[in-house]
């Protein structure tokens, strides 16, 4: 029965819709899996009996109506979103308050319908890329428990990738959809700034952090930011821009398309492997019709350092009631994270936060009138150990953490959407995705690029080995 | 006597918050090398017109873009 845990949110509508299959029995095949996957520590609570009930009222409502393809499916979320009369942790122990509201992405998910099965892992206060957290235990790779599945979203990832959920939301500040996605194997979208309400969701950096689906699928994450996107009046930074039905123009063709593989920066210091895995994708998209053409992007370097420079300003201000006084509270990491923001001047805070729109500007001047999408590794390295960058040895999580989001943070600061897509696997059998990049509210065009490129590669149909089958760092062969 | 209590109050005052009752968890030491490499970022950035105010001039920009195609080969 669990087989049935691995289908995509698409197939399982489509059973769902013929009667093969009811909710129940998609959210006992999940429930079945959580038992065998606890070794990856991917849910911080799941609550069986609460979705059983939903699935079961789900069950009764679709023999009159559906409420849509995600009506019966079950789903669970990074614990970064309030749900009224629960405690959110945001993987910390110091916010113990149950929440008042519900955040505007879980009411929009409850209306079409999905199913909650629990909370997951999340980096301390999203702090974190690499899956620790002292409170809450480490997040584990599917694919390798040995292995990062990186953050702040690892837990949404490897849930997805061990087939413990159908979807997922996750928050993306600096790369936290897209990293784990990466590391996982699985498909993220980070949308537009302003495409999707952040209200009732923690913050870590108002400026850049965005609300954003992964799944197993690029399909799936089109039904997904279906059912969250769009105005919402509880939050101003929601843009006034229509919802087109994005998962009814995946299959347009992208003959003619023009995909631009930058010059300079993102492709200086990739990797071997990772290499060949991004020189294959380019090949695969350009025999779907595309033109792949080379295209220099304005420095995306002082584009990162500005980005930190909000960033960390941002995180510091958020903290500043309890950084002072609980510090104890809070992992060694995550406060040295931030903690240059303590000492940022108000001026160059704000100076680079007015440089945003110049910036933005030169890239739609210079990238995006000359090519439709963008095409960037997502992290250009090996998959890191966990030993390598656990808390204990902190030079070396400097070195690490100073690898991440140096293809992904660009992006968040020009508030661009940009999509994940597996794209294979290294030699030592750890996924790897490729990035696409598209101008502002056009996720179609990158949602139907990923799409018709899963359709012509199988990467998103593999599924790891279980961990008492893992084999040192074999987890699985490259095909 | 008043005065005396003001001058206090602004010795006892942090020089790099107003928030007399904020103390920063790290010494700006711990941080320099970040601190450094923000300053380059800024020095190296292109000036700025005075008018433009962050949020609303980005969100026109995002907003505006809504029209950019690509220019034809």
């Amino acid at each position: 029965m669990s087989e049935l845990a691995d289908l995509s949110i698409a197939q399982a509508a489509r059973h769902l819709r013929s009667r093969k299959v009811s909710a129940q029995e998609l959210t006992e095949a999940c429930i079945a899996r959580l038992s065998k996957w606890r070794p990856i520590n991917a849910f911080l609570w799941a609550d069986t009996e609460g979705a059983m009930a939903s699935a079961k009222a789900s069950d009764r409502r679709r023999r009159r109506h559906s409420r849509g393809p995600l009506d019966g499916i079950p789903v669970a979320h990074k614990d970064i979103f309030k749900r009224a009369g629960r405690i959110m942790t945001v993987g910390s122990i110091i916010l113990d308050q149950p929440a008042t509201e519900t955040a505007t992405v879980l009411r929009r998910l409850d209306q079409a319908g999905a199913i909650e099965l629990g909370c997951l892992h999340t980096s301390e206060f999203a702090g974190g890329a690499t899956g620790h957290n002292r409170h809450y235990g480490t997040c584990r790779n599917p694919w390798n428990v040995r292995r990062t599945p990186g953050g702040s979203s690892g837990g949404s990832a490897a849930a997805l990738a061990a087939g413990l959920v159908f979807g997922s939301l996750g928050t993306d500040t600096g790369g936290s959809l897209r990293l784990p996605a990466h590391f996982c194997g699985v498909a993220a979208l980070r949308p537009t700034y302003g495409r999707v309400s952040r209200s009732g969701v923690f913050p870590r950096s108002w400026s850049a952090d965005v609300v954003g689906p992964m799944a197993r699928t690029v399909e799936d994450l089109a039904l997904l930011l279906d059912a969250i996107g769009g105005l919402d009046p509880s939050d101003a930074t929601t843009a006034p821009i229509a919802m087109r039905r994005n998962a009814a123009r995946l299959e347009r063709s992208v003959r003619g398309i023009c995909i631009g593989v930058p010059r300079n920066f993102f492709y200086d210091i990739v990797e071997g492997d990772v290499a060949k895995l991004l020189d294959a994708s380019l090949q695969k998209l350009r025999r779907l019709g595309a033109r792949i053409v080379p295209v220099n992007a304005p420095d995306p370097q002082i584009v990162f350092d500005l980005a930190q420079i909000v960033a960390k300003a941002e995180a510091a201000a958020i903290h500043e009631p309890w950084l002072p006084v609980r510090q104890r509270d809070y992992d060694r990491g995550i406060v040295e994270g931030m903690a240059a923001g303590w000492h940022v001047l108000a001026v160059d805070y704000l100076r680079a936060l007015r440089h945003r729109g110049i910036a933005l500007q030169a890239w739609l001047d210079d990238v995006f009138t000359n090519v439709d999408v963008l095409h960037t590794p997502v992290y250009e390295h090996p998959t890191p150990t966990l030993d390598a960058c656990a808390p204990s040895n902190p030079d070396a999580v400097a070195a690490i953490m100073a690898t991440f989001g140096r293809c992904t943070r660009p992006f968040s600061y020009l508030g661009l959407p940009a999509l994940a897509v597996p794209c294979g696997f290294q030699s030592d059998g750890m996924p790897a995705a490729f990035q696409l990049v598209g101008r502002p509210f056009d996720e179609a065009l990158l949602l139907n690029v990923g799409h018709l490129y899963q359709q012509e590669t199988g990467w998103h149909t593999r599924r790891p080995e279980h961990p008492s089958a893992q084999n040192g760092n074999r987890a699985h062969r490259a095909g | 006597m008043k005065t005396r209590v003001i001058k206090t109050a602004l010795s006892r005052r942090r020089p790099h918050s107003l928030l007399s009752t904020v103390k920063a968890p790290f010494p700006r030491s711990a941080v320099t090398i970040e601190l450094e490499q923000f300053a380059a970022a800024i020095a190296r950035a292109a000036p700025l017109p005075a008018e433009i105010e962050p949020f609303a001039h980005f969100r026109q920009v995002l907003l505006g873009a809504l029209g950019v195609r690509r220019k034809r080969a």
